[in-house]
């Protein structure tokens, strides 16, 4: 892209303005930039946005709870000291031995959900098939009171009193 | 079956010749499993993951793949076939790189690979054109 004042070097500089709901776009080189006074400066320095990025992200006590929670897994030895540092976790045992650690986490992975709640493959069992279906109806019977819809809240209870 | 024989074949999968190829060239369906009674792979001694490697790979090259399967010492082998194999998909970064015994069953035109002690202790995935 060519320079829009002097046509004739490539266009480095690249302004949006918007005024009063109008917006301009302007392609200058620098040379051009720096003879119209306009100074090319990033809005941010690198370690002001990574100390804003940073900022934002929980801290540990805050994705694993209180750090004096520690207890060991007595069929693998995992600790939550552990998981904190690898991410990961040891045997099967520990999603019973964490639970109380890993449901947060695991609510928070999937939008609140702690169970699935997706579709489910055309051969799945009719009883898990019902189990999905019951999940799903009483997440939407919560919704429908908490935005006090009494209507349609009364209708998903008879739906899952007929499942149960 | 050797190695080389992947390095100079067509993928089956990148042929074209799937169902709906001219709006999918290919379609992968990846599964992960852990065996029940084992630490997870990262917490496992060398000789725990012998061991499910052993079990993982006896059952695997077992099963009729419909093509001709080959097993893959990860761990013993070399530095460019590694490459080979993370550059074709067949197996990750992570699972070259990683250390203690682990493995990879990979049929011959590739439709499909299991990675043995990668993450999980199973890591399979099917790859087809269309």
């Amino acid at each position: 892209m060519q320079c829009q004042i002097c046509n004739k070097r490539t266009a480095t500089i690249h302004l949006t303005e918007i005024s009063e709901g109008v917006r301009t776009e302007m392609h200058i080189c620098e040379q051009c930039a720096a003879d119209q006074g306009i100074a090319a400066q990033s809005q941010m320095s690198i370690n002001e946005l990574l100390s804003h990025l940073l900022a934002s992200q929980p801290a540990d006590d805050e994705i694993f709870g209180p750090s004096d929670q520690e207890s060991t897994c007595p069929n693998c030895g995992f600790t939550l000291a552990r998981l904190r540092k690898e991410g990961m976790l040891g045997c099967p045992d520990d999603y019973e031995v964490f639970e109380q650690t890993l449901l947060p986490l695991i609510e928070r992975a999937h939008n609140g959900n702690s169970t699935h709640c997706g579709k489910v493959p055309a051969k799945t069992p009719q009883k898990t098939k019902r189990l999905v279906q019951l999940s799903n109806l009483r997440r939407q019977l919560e919704v429908a009171v908490r935005s006090e819809d009494y209507e349609l809240a009364a209708r998903l209870r008879d739906e899952i009193k007929g499942l149960e | 079956m050797r190695l080389t024989d992947i390095s100079t074949d067509i993928n089956d999968w990148f042929s074209g010749s799937g169902p709906l190829a001219d709006i999918v060239v290919s379609s992968r369906i990846r599964l992960a499993r852990n065996l029940a009674g084992h630490k997870f792979v990262g917490n496992c001694s060398d000789e725990e993951k012998s061991q499910i490697l052993a079990e993982l790979k006896a059952v695997l090259m077992s099963l009729d793949l419909g093509d001709e399967v080959f097993y893959i010492s990860v761990d013993k082998a070399s530095h460019l076939n590694r490459d080979l194999l993370v550059e074709r998909h067949l197996i990750s970064r992570h699972h070259a790189q990683a250390k203690g015994p682990r493995g990879a069953v990979i049929a011959k035109h590739e439709s499909f690979t299991a990675m043995l002690n990668e993450e999980d202790h199973l890591r399979m995935q099917v790859l087809k054109a269309g």
